[in-house]
């Protein structure tokens, strides 16, 4: 249920509130969170981002769960742009072995081939995504929003017990 | 920035070091249980871990390492641990340890769980595999023991087909003297090709030869006509060298064909001679002086210890990596990716146990007769390259007073090329019962003695080389029937005259592939008894197997011979002959040519002479 009632959050935001920028970059930080493995040190750090700057929860959120479905159906490609940069890029073996040396670095797990293709990829889509999404944002508010909003799913989710419970306390975190 | 920093910040902070102190213990738990199980490939389970913050250390209830190729057993289970860990290094998630303590460790204890990792699968045992060095042993040391010669004087007599051998060894020397019938075939129609062109020269020759005796010195009567024949001559003596120069090669080309065949002709007798021995070898017929009763006393129990000890070896070699600089691509499993490690100066591995005092033993509760051992392991790493020293185990047990034992191993993966190193030795062991021989050939049982063995193995890469010294001791024998034949009864006599024997075993990878040694300070006397009864017998059977094969290999010789030599014998008499025509025309043109030098210079002093008399006249 905590899922509807961030699908009808973010469609309420793509609407009005926060700005095309605030929605398109929580988003695109979620998509990174969704790409990459969890536990590790640059997943803190995108968390931390999130929280700290003031993107759109929600969007990042749902991001987190639509890209975690394209990390485990694009796994074997991440596994395969992993090992290259790992392995078969001489000019990066310096920088690994360096890193791989330092104290905490070894926390953010870069030398597994998953972890680092997932994260080259997921900074490599960030632009593209960020930008997508702010179009997309800019296109509902001005069109597409009026159509979503007749639709009957729309209504069930607007209406729901949980969605009021969650609004209420969101608003309580400021 | 967000209003409430505080509310989304600071405060899941908190609650992550809440977490973090309530959790710790379980994760850095979890994490050597990994790196554990990364080295051994079974289930690393430890108990009740706690961490100490100041000094960072840890200290554990229990843990237990399961045996990978025995999933329901531990390789070792250990009581309480406590070892310190270096922080610097923790924080890089390294878990480097500078000296661990542990206590009453236990071998070989039963598991109340499955110790095999999940999914891992039906795991076959590293000594198991194609190509381990138990499974080379064992096929090597299986295939002596087949060997076993046969001892009974009518079994040679009746059993031995000698048709049937000579086509089962398919005789080399057969395939040889084939061999040779294609390559003298072929170089008889070269040298016919040969000689058809030397026929042709030998027209020329003949034509020389012919001018040069046409011309006639005396009748030349001038200076003129003398020099226009020595110029003559002297180029029927190039046409003729040049001929000669031809004709040499030629001849030198069939003349070491001639002697390459003669020399694999003459090597006949050495392959026949290897055929024999092979003969012998299918017929099973001992060579009485060299023939030792090893392998039937001892080679079947050997047989079953060596497997067992070398699988250690095996499972050592299988998971003690080496490490690549540049690791092959894996198929992991979904999300789960490949670890890439790369090595560095004054890095340091993954996991690093600088030293481990040990003391245990085998499991009391399961064996009364515990055996216990004390001693030190050094060097338990995830990745010896980075830490450029290799794993080296030093223990000394005993059990009671009587027996006593020591282990050193060394195993180098610092190197491209692994090196396993073992020495051990054990003494005083008592033998309730200890199976000597086969059902067939002396079925007995030692009882009451006492055995020791001292061990050496070297495994450089593929390379291997073992050697043991056994010893057996005050025993008594039992047998379980009455001898078969009289080979078991000679072999019986020898062994009542004694209270013991020694066993030397050397087990070594070759060219050829694996081969086993295996000999008894017994074999000399067992050769010598046997050598009385035998050897007349087993003599008259030798030579019977070397008659029908010398009489084969003499048959296909003689067809080989008889056209080889015919063929070789006419181009040798067409050489002779033409190297005569050379020989007289070279002769002719030289002899020519001096007496026409003779004659010039007779002509050129006849008229010097008329000339000086011209002058006193006047």
């Amino acid at each position: 249920m905590l899922w509807i009632t961030i699908i009808r959050d973010f469609i309420k935001i793509l609407r009005e509130g926060q700005t095309p920028a605030q929605v398109a970059g929580g988003f695109a930080l979620g998509s990174i969170l969704g790409l990459s493995p969890m536990l590790t040190l640059q997943g803190a750090v995108v968390w931390l981002i999130i929280l700290v700057l003031n993107v759109n929860l929600s969007a990042a959120l749902l991001a987190l769960t639509v890209f975690s479905l394209f990390a485990f159906l694009l796994d074997p490609l991440f596994h395969w742009v992993g090992y290259q940069t790992l392995v078969n890029i001489d000019a990066l073996q310096g920088l690994w072995t360096t890193l791989y040396n330092a104290p905490v670095a070894p926390l953010t797990r870069f030398n597994n081939t998953v972890v680092t293709g997932s994260f080259v990829s997921a900074l490599v889509l960030f632009v593209p995504v960020y930008v997508w999404m702010k179009r997309f944002v800019l296109a509902y508010r001005a069109s597409v929003g009026k159509k979503i909003e007749q639709w009957k799913i729309y209504q069930v989710i607007k209406k729901s017990a949980v969605v009021q419970w969650y609004e209420k306390l969101r608003d309580f975190g400021g | 920035m967000r209003k409430r920093f505080v509310f989304f910040v600071l405060f899941p902070l908190l609650i992550l070091a809440v977490v973090l102190y309530f959790f710790m213990d379980r994760w850095i738990e979890a994490g050597l249980e990994s790196a554990g199980e990364q080295i051994t490939g079974a289930r690393v389970e430890i108990d009740n871990l706690s961490l100490s913050v100041s000094p960072l250390g840890i200290t554990m209830s229990r843990m237990q390492v399961a045996n990978p190729d025995d999933p329901w057993f531990n390789l070792f289970e250990t009581k309480a641990i406590t070892f310190a860990m270096d922080p610097g290094q923790l924080l890089r998630g390294k878990y480097i340890i500078e000296k661990m303590e542990v206590n009453d460790l236990i071998v070989g204890t039963r598991r109340g769980s499955n110790g095999s990792l999940p999914g891992a699968g039906a795991r076959q045992r590293a000594g198991d595999k194609k190509g381990s060095f138990a499974a080379l042993a064992e096929e090597v040391l299986a295939r002596s023991v087949e060997k076993t010669p046969i001892f009974d004087p009518a079994i040679l007599r009746k059993g031995i087909n000698i048709d049937s051998l000579i086509k089962a060894v398919g005789l080399q020397s057969i395939s040889h003297i084939e061999t040779l019938k294609t390559r003298a075939s072929l170089a008889t129609a070269q040298w016919q090709a040969t000689l058809a062109d030397v026929q042709q020269t030998k027209q020329r020759l003949v034509l020389m030869d012919s001018s040069i005796r046409s011309i006639n010195p005396a009748a030349l009567k001038d200076v003129a006509s003398v020099t226009t024949a020595i110029k003559t001559v002297d180029e029927t003596r190039k046409g003729i060298n040049d001929i000669v120069t031809t004709y040499t090669a030629r001849r030198d080309a069939i003349t070491a064909d001639i002697h390459q065949i003669s020399t694999a002709v003459a090597a006949i007798d050495d392959i026949a001679a290897e055929d024999y021995r092979k003969l012998l070898a299918l017929a099973r017929l001992p060579d009485i002086n060299a023939m030792g009763i090893a392998e039937v006393l001892v080679g079947k129990q050997l047989l079953q210890d060596v497997k067992k000890y070398l699988s250690y070896a095996d499972l050592a070699r299988e998971k003690i990596h080496n490490y690549t600089t540049k690791p092959e691509m894996e198929k992991p499993p979904r999300m789960k990716g490949q670890d890439i490690h790369f090595p560095a100066d004054r890095a340091y591995p993954k996991l690093w146990i600088k030293a481990v005092s040990l003391s245990g033993g085998t499991d009391q509760s399961q064996n009364p007769e515990f055996f216990y051992a004390r001693g030190q392991v050094k060097n338990i790493t995830s990745d010896q390259r980075i830490t450029k020293i290799p794993l080296t185990v030093e223990l000394t047990g005993s059990r009671g007073k009587s027996v006593s034992a020591t282990l050193a191993a060394l195993f180098d993966r610092t190197r491209n090329e692994p090196l396993d190193e073992y020495k051990a030795g054990i003494k005083g062991v008592p033998l309730a019962s200890y199976a000597l021989g086969r059902a067939d050939f002396l079925p007995a049982t030692i009882t009451g003695a006492t055995f020791g063995t001292a061990v050496a193995v070297k495994i450089p890469g593929r390379d291997f080389d073992a050697r043991a010294e056994l010893d057996f001791r005050n025993m008594a024998i039992s047998y379980a029937s009455a001898p078969a034949n009289i080979g078991d009864r000679l072999a019986r006599e020898v062994l009542n005259g004694v209270s013991g024997f020694d066993v030397d075993l050397r087990l070594w990878n070759s060219r050829e592939g694996f081969k086993a040694a295996l000999a008894t300070d017994l074999d000399e006397q067992f050769a010598a008894r046997l050598k009385g009864v035998l050897g007349a017998e087993l003599t008259k059977v030798q030579s019977e197997i070397r008659a029908k094969a010398n009489r084969f290999i003499s048959e296909k010789r003689k067809e080989f011979e008889a056209v080889y030599n015919a063929k070789r014998a006419e181009i040798e008499k067409q050489l002779a002959e033409y190297q005569e025509i050379v020989t007289n025309a070279t002769a002719i043109a030289e002899a020519k040519k001096k007496e026409l030098e003779e004659r010039l210079e007779k002509e050129k002093k006849g008229r010097i002479d008329d000339a000086v008399k011209k002058i006193f006249k006047r």
